[in-house]
């Protein structure tokens, strides 16, 4: 049975050359000229016919290729039904010169064929894997928590915010002085891996809740530091702390 | 031929009597005089039979290359079968294309294929033109007269030759148009012979010859610049109102399978039809040194696979 079949008539475009035939009194029903390659369940046939209104009147099966499995056959297919100027050139040499003329003709085709279109695979998997990274990277720069320093009415604001600038702040916390800030920042930038707890934190509880527990860990870990001889001293005992306890 | 049996008793049955080929009166005296170069007596209608039928003429190899003939052959046979008359026969067509571009080709295709002959007509200025003066200068005969005559043969392939070097004279046009024109040309009259002519059997070719570079496609100084092969308007009409005008050309595309049909008949004509010697023929045509932008020369490529079939026989009878 056949599966699929691409047809040209031969030669190609014969209709556009014959100027004023067929009569028009006889349109709709004349003889057609055909090439056609046909793919059916075990092989591969290039047919020439000569049709009247539809049906065959008489058909040469010119040539014929058996692959070894069908997505070889379908290979064969894919690579030479897009070769329709060649289809009367085969049609004629295959019924002269044989059968191995024309598979010596197409095997290298088909080989081509399909190691480009591996080689169009792979260049698209790897289109589509860059794009899935990108758009990876996009979902997670829209979703990741960062902070932000701002100025504001004279406060200076440490403010957590997810994905874009302009997005609403999940908190916010403000000092009246840059160093209060600094000294903030210098534990905060080490607690980056728990700003989605934060957030959870935001849910159910306030702002206030939030800032009094960081503040309250700042501190036990500026003491825990300072008790390991570790801290800097001064405005900023954390300034050269790297998150180590 | 259907003969009624009269006076019988029975019911008139039909006795048929089929003969060997159709044939056909083609003159017909207009005055007391008989028919002039024995064309009172039947000629014989040529070709047909198993040749109109689908796997024959139309499916048979050499014309792959002219987009739409083997179409235009396969509905000329299916017509001709379908009417029931026997020969071959096909409504006017006109070849148009430069030189060498394969117009001689196709009309050898078609005459050989078909099984008839084939006769030549170079048309000039001058065709069919008269210049007696004393009723003691007599004409000769009209060609298509002369070639069914020469071929006994009703329906000869008769190719009209024209050339864009010499453009004919509106008289001379309208006798052509009346040889060929299928409403007209079953009573063709032939003054000089006083001789009604039927010429609706012949198979009209109509050749026009443009003219393009011979060579390398510089124009040298004395070369003439080439024209393009038109038809004549009036000619040009008739032929696409009852046949078809093909426009030849040689694209490159069709290069390949060009110089394939003209091996493959070639080899046919001389009843070759080993794969080898037609791969020789094929790589001796390959080697024909050709213009590099323009195609070669039909009339070339015959002529080298003719030489090269020729070496072959040779080779063979000296082996």
């Amino acid at each position: 049975m056949v599966k699929h079949a691409v047809q040209v008539p031969t030669p190609d475009a014969a209709n556009d050359r014959i100027e004023g035939w067929p009569p028009s009194g006889l349109a709709g029903a004349v003889t057609e000229i055909v090439v056609r390659l046909e793919i059916d369940d075990t092989a591969l046939r290039l047919v020439r016919a000569i049709e009247y209104a539809g049906a065959p009147v008489t058909e040469i099966e010119a040539w014929r290729l058996e692959c070894e499995n069908d997505s070889r056959t379908a290979d064969s297919y894919e690579a030479l039904s897009s070769k329709q100027e060649f289809f009367s050139y085969w049609s004629v040499g295959v019924q002269v010169f044989g059968r191995e003329w024309l598979n010596r003709t197409t095997i290298g085709m088909i080989d081509a064929f399909i190691e480009e279109r591996d080689e169009e695979r792979e260049r698209l998997a790897g289109e589509a894997e860059k794009e899935r990274l990108r758009q990876e990277d996009a979902r997670v720069a829209e979703t990741r928590i960062a902070a932000y320093f701002r100025e504001k009415k004279g406060n200076f604001l440490l403010e957590l915010e997810r994905g874009s600038i302009k997005a609403k702040p999940i908190w916010s916390i403000a000092f009246e002085e840059s160093w209060e800030r600094d000294r903030f920042w210098d534990w905060l930038a080490w607690q980056a891996d728990r700003f989605e707890e934060f957030a959870d934190f935001m849910r159910d509880g306030c702002k206030l809740e939030l800032e009094r527990k960081l503040l309250r860990e700042m501190l036990v870990t500026e003491q825990a530091v300072k008790k390991q001889g570790l801290g800097s001293g001064g405005r900023r005992p954390l300034r050269f702390w790297r998150g180590e306890l | 031929m259907v003969a009624l049996s009269k006076n019988s008793s029975r019911p008139a049955v039909p006795h048929v009597f089929i003969g060997e080929q159709p044939s056909v009166i083609v003159a017909h005296p207009m005055g007391g005089h008989g028919a002039p170069l024995g064309l009172e007596r039947p000629l014989p209608l040529l070709g047909g039979g198993y040749r109109l039928a689908p796997g024959g003429m139309p499916s048979t190899l050499g014309i792959d290359h002219v987009p739409g003939l083997r179409h235009f052959i396969a509905e000329a046979c299916r017509h001709r079968a379908l009417c029931g008359r026997g020969g071959y026969h096909q409504p006017p067509i006109a070849l148009v294309g430069q030189n060498g571009v394969g117009k001689g080709f196709v009309a050898h295709w078609i005459a050989r294929n078909a099984g008839v002959p084939l006769f030549r007509m170079p048309v000039g200025h001058d065709f069919g033109a008269s210049h007696a003066v004393h009723d003691v200068e007599q004409t000769l005969p009209p060609v298509p007269m002369v070639a069914m005559a020469a071929a006994r043969c009703a329906n000869p392939v008769i190719v009209v030759e024209l050339d864009v070097d010499n453009p004919i004279a509106a008289e001379v046009e309208e006798t052509l148009i009346s040889m060929i024109d299928p409403r007209t040309n079953s009573r063709w009259i032939d003054d000089g012979r006083q001789t009604i002519l039927d010429l609706s059997h012949v198979s009209w070719i109509v050749e026009v010859q443009g003219r393009r570079l011979h060579s390398s496609g510089v124009r040298k100084p004395n070369e003439l610049r080439p024209i393009e092969a038109v038809l004549p308007d009036r000619l040009e009409n008739t032929i696409r109102d009852s046949g078809a005008v093909f426009r030849l050309d040689a694209p490159r595309q069709l290069e390949e399978l060009r110089i394939l049909d003209v091996a493959i008949d070639i080899c046919a004509a001389s009843m070759v039809s080993d794969p080898d010697v037609l791969a020789s023929v094929l790589a001796d045509i390959r080697e024909i040194d050709g213009p590099s932008f323009d195609y070669v020369g039909c009339d070339e490529i015959v002529r080298t696979a003719k030489w090269s079939l020729s070496r072959h026989f040779a080779d063979e009878h000296l082996g």
